[in-house]
């Protein structure tokens, strides 16, 4: 009897527990762990203490949630609920596309706004160019008219006669006039004693090379005569005359062979 | 700069231990002929080195830019000969220059025409094959020669001290 009032208590009490166990929410919240410390413990006759590290744990995480599993749960609901569904893929797409037609819009305008700043730069050369240009051009114009104008002057002055002006200027620049012809025969006249100086000069060399070629044939004359005692300077002087005659050879031989056709 | 194309030597005779020391090498013009060097010699002439002396024929490359004691120029068995007689320390001022021309760099050089060569140039050895030469020449500084190219001068390297090119330069 006692057995079977055991047996109806626990299976009530496992009906209750299954019931309530169907009526949990699924909300977003945080499960809280299976096993509740707690509730064992009052549960429990004894009323043991916690550990030091249980003790730690709860003051971070006092009502003991369990966010792996809170994590997971999130992750599923991001995957079934957004992930496949085909509208917010299509608006993640268009957002990615608008946002590049928006980047490249203002990449152009920023290009663009380049391209006109380097332009009125340009311009703004140009125009200075053109206004320096005008400025050079009407300046040489004024000196040009300038000019015609003194040309035009001086063509009717000697058509009219001399021009009438002060008598000492006249007299100052026959003056110089007369320096500078003075100057003139002088200068001529120191050429034409330079080129006589020279001529002789040009005599005299030509004497002297002759007695310098009649003294080093002597000498040669009397080296050739003494040879025996410098054999060392003969030796070179026909090492040379060897050589000389070594590249004539060459060349006969060669002159010979473009004769025959070689 | 530079050494001719064609090597010989002699090996000296053996020291205690049985190796050739002393040995004497020849160097002279040669040219190209069917890709082997043939000597064919216009002007016979060459310049030999004693390794007796400091030369070391493995190492040419060094042996460029060197000042040697050499010999008066002289003709021996009808060919011209310069003796290398040894190496001289780095600070030497080099007199002349042993000038190879070869007809690739400097073009056909005209020799035996009239004023080809300044006058203190003298020919060593040249060799010829139809339109390919190579010439030993003894130049200074300054000292020229003419070729198909023009007028090419001897001027120093701005390498080195001991070096030495040839310039292309307008005839005076």
């Amino acid at each position: 009897m006692r057995r079977s009032v055991i047996h109806y208590g626990l299976l009530i009490a496992l009906t209750m527990a299954s019931a309530s166990g169907l009526q949990v929410p699924k909300d977003s919240l945080p499960p809280k762990s299976r096993t509740n410390p707690a509730a064992v413990r009052e549960q429990s006759p004894y009323q043991g203490q916690d550990t030091w590290y249980e003790f730690i744990l709860k003051q971070f995480n006092p009502e003991n949630v369990d966010y792996g599993d809170w994590l997971e749960q999130q992750r599923r609901n991001l995957i079934e609920l957004r992930l496949k569904n085909s509208y917010f893929l299509y608006s993640l797409w268009t957002t990615i596309a608008l946002i590049l037609a928006a980047a490249i819009c203002l990449k152009l305008r920023i290009d663009h706004r380049r391209a006109m700043s380097i332009t009125a730069e340009m311009m703004a050369d140009l125009y200075n160019q053109d206004v320096y240009s005008r400025a050079v051009a009407q300046e040489a114009i004024e000196r040009y008219n300038k000019h015609i104008e003194r040309c035009n002057r001086a063509i009717e002055g000697v058509e009219s006669g001399p021009v009438a002006t002060n008598p000492r200027e006249i007299e100052q620049l026959r003056t110089e006039l007369m320096c500078v012809a003075e100057e003139r025969d002088t200068a001529t006249r120191d050429r034409d004693v330079a080129r006589e100086e020279l001529r002789r000069k040009s005599e005299i060399l030509a004497d002297m090379s002759v007695r310098l070629d009649a003294a080093r044939s002597k000498a040669d004359a009397a080296g050739a005569a003494k040879a025996t005692s410098d054999p060392r300077g003969a030796d070179a002087r026909l090492v040379t005359h060897i050589n000389n005659l070594q590249e004539q050879l060459y060349a006969e031989r060669s002159s010979n062979r473009r004769l025959r056709g070689g | 700069m530079g050494f001719g194309s064609v090597w010989r030597h002699r090996l000296g005779k053996r020291d205690a231990r049985g190796r050739p020391a002393g040995a004497v090498y020849y160097n002279t013009t040669g040219i190209t002929v069917n890709g082997q060097i043939r000597q064919r010699p216009q002007i016979c002439g060459y310049a030999r080195f004693d390794t007796i002396g400091g030369f070391d024929p493995n190492r040419l490359s060094r042996m460029m830019g060197r000042v040697f004691e050499c010999a008066d120029p002289s003709v021996w068995m009808g060919c011209n000969k310069l003796l290398f007689r040894r190496i001289l320390s780095r600070g030497e001022r080099p007199e002349c220059f042993l000038v190879v021309a070869k007809s690739e760099f400097v073009g056909q050089l005209l020799v035996g025409k009239q004023d080809w060569r300044s006058p203190e140039t003298r020919l060593l050895s040249l060799s010829e094959s139809v339109s390919h030469q190579e010439a030993m020449l003894l130049m200074s500084i300054g000292d020229w020669i003419r070729s198909s190219l023009g007028h090419l001068v001897l001027g120093p390297s701005t390498i080195g001290r001991s070096l030495a090119c040839l310039v292309p330069r307008a005839a005076e």
